[in-house]
């Protein structure tokens, strides 16, 4: 996608392949040609997205890292676009994520973020029109909205769009966690639109019904609705009356506000791993070994986006961060370390957004044509892989060949670090105490030889008395 | 008939701002008896405030300042 195609043929093809996830606001689309990020923008929306620009809102917001910075493009991809009225390019978030990814921190982050954002666009006299979780990403653990085209001017008495994919996509999930203690993530993947009221309020106990926001935002909605299909509900004088004052507006969100700002998870259970980082198997010289390589790593590497496999609290991101890295994306399967580690990036302000998965059932494309939410490795772009205490855990763990383990981790990015646990290991001893898994093809010298067949080992560093090594790795 | 009354619902409801979004009829329904009750409630303070003024013998002070017109007037 390099030539700027002229016939016409050629543009109805440039402007089909718009981004799988931006279908649904036939007001424009998303298009990623050759490293840009464009967005066009349709006629129908010259009055209201005319005004936005006039409004100086988008610079506002882009001044203030709320909003990806966006602007009318000057490339000469913009002839691709015949038919938009305007064509934009948007600056790029360095990794997408989804909410089915993100700690209950990071979900809570994210829907303040929303509603602050809102009442600040109402005070700029604009609206915005919808309120999908996805037009929020995160650069480390601060919030940014992309999607522009959501902002409008507002009108005097509109009623707030957005209200039922708000509950759907941020406050039911973090209700599903602090009410019953069940973290988000799995359900949120499997329903890409959000958690239904309707399926989360049979749930729910009295208690958690008997508090204004949850009678208000949940309950209210799901008995109206049910008296509408019914016929229980006069139409016409409820309909005459579809008007929401500006005040009654801005009092929904900051209520929403002030009620999710309280949200804190309930019922932490014990957690296998959020310890690890201080009651772990290693004496305190061997952990300080194990940094000092880590720190070697980095600095040799000089990598701008680390991946970090089973980053547990963040210990080692923060490391990394510290040694020279520029960000680092984590992936945690236990949502109480993932959260520990969200916190640790949000305190020490870092470039490090830890997400919650199993690296067993990594998130797959789904969506549309499941092609609307790109899988993990598809988004994954990286230059550097950093696995510490992490292969066990699926070869062992999860009877992954270890030949797919290393396959896997070494996808990830040209250059790596991979921590080895040999069999001996206290804690290989501590997984395998209910089984007896025949470990005749894991040891040392096979994870050598299966890695030297992907790639170059650069470097091996023993680590612990029980024989743990981190072997440092660059693909051919 | 259900389904055509959600429909009328939402059609009269329909701002004519652009939207694609499907608002969902409970949300509607909630909002829309939101703004009448705050409407309700704004009649209802302006109503005792001309009571109160009334009884009282004052005048309600002008929510905006005065015109120049108001001044040349005077």
């Amino acid at each position: 996608m390099t030539a700027v195609v002229t016939s016409q043929s050629q543009h109805r093809e440039a402007e089909e392949i718009f981004d799988p996830g931006s279908f649904r606001d036939p007001g424009g689309r998303v298009f990623e040609l050759d490293g840009h990020v464009l967005r066009t923008v349709n006629r129908q929306l010259a009055d209201d997205f005319g005004w936005v620009q006039a409004s100086g809102l988008l610079d506002a917001l882009a001044d203030a890292g709320k909003c990806v910075r966006t602007a009318e493009t000057r490339l000469a991809h913009a002839a691709q676009f015949p038919s938009a009225w305007k064509v934009l390019e948007s600056e790029r978030v360095p990794y997408i994520t989804y909410p089915y990814e993100w700690t209950f921190a990071a979900l809570k982050r994210a829907a303040l973020f929303h509603l602050d954002l809102h009442l600040e666009v109402l005070g700029r006299g604009g609206n915005l029109i919808d309120a999908s979780a996805y037009n929020v990403q995160f650069r480390g653990a601060a919030p940014v909205f992309i999607d522009v085209l959501s902002l409008r001017r507002y009108r005097d008495g509109e009623v707030w769009a957005g209200h039922r994919q708000f509950c759907e996509q941020f406050l039911n999930p973090l209700l599903l966690r602090a009410c019953l203690g069940i973290p988000h993530n799995a359900w949120y993947r499997g329903a890409l639109e959000g958690i239904r009221s309707a399926e989360l309020l049979p749930l729910l106990r009295l208690r958690h019904k008997a508090s204004w926001s949850v009678l208000m935002h949940l309950v209210a909605p799901e008995m109206l609705a049910r008296s509408a299909v019914a016929g229980r509900v006069a139409q016409d004088r409820v309909a005459a009356r579809a008007a929401l004052p500006k005040k009654s507006l801005v009092a929904m969100l900051q209520g929403l506000r002030r009620f999710i700002s309280a949200l804190r998870p309930a019922r932490a259970r014990p957690s296998q791993w959020a310890d690890y980082a201080i009651d772990n198997t290693y004496a305190v010289e061997e952990a300080e070994r194990k940094r000092a390589v880590v720190q070697g790593f980095v600095e040799r590497a000089r990598p701008a986006r680390v991946l970090d496999l089973g980053c547990n609290t963040g210990e080692y991101a923060e490391l990394m961060l510290r040694a020279g890295a520029s960000s680092a994306v984590g992936l945690e399967a236990d949502p109480q370390a993932a959260e520990q580690a969200f916190e640790r990036a949000a305190n020490g302000r870092l470039d490090f957004l830890p997400l919650v998965m199993d690296a067993a059932n990594a998130s797959p494309s789904q969506g549309w044509r499941n092609a609307e939410r790109p899988s993990f490795a598809e988004r994954a772009r990286f230059d550097a892989v950093v696995a510490l205490a992490f292969e066990h855990h699926l070869a062992i763990g999860r009877n992954v060949p270890l030949a797919q383990v290393i396959a896997w981790i070494v996808e990830f990015a040209p250059r790596g670090l991979i921590e080895f646990v040999p069999k001996g290991d206290p804690t290989i001893r501590r997984m395998l105490a209910l089984r007896d898994l025949p470990l005749e093809d894991y040891s040392e010298s096979s994870f050598r030889s299966l890695l030297a067949a992907r790639a170059r080992i650069t470097r091996e560093d023993r680590i612990s008395a029980t024989g743990r090594t981190l072997f440092a790795f660059e693909r051919a | 008939m259900s389904r055509a009354f959600a429909v009328l619902i939402l059609a009269a409801c329909a701002s004519p701002a652009y939207a694609y979004l499907d608002p969902g009829t409970g949300s509607v329904i909630l909002q829309s008896l939101i703004g009448i009750a705050a409407i309700g409630a704004a009649a209802v303070g302006t109503f005792f405030g001309r009571i109160k003024a009334f009884f009282l013998g004052t005048k309600e002070a002008p929510k905006s300042p005065p015109t120049g017109d108001t001044v040349q007037r005077q």
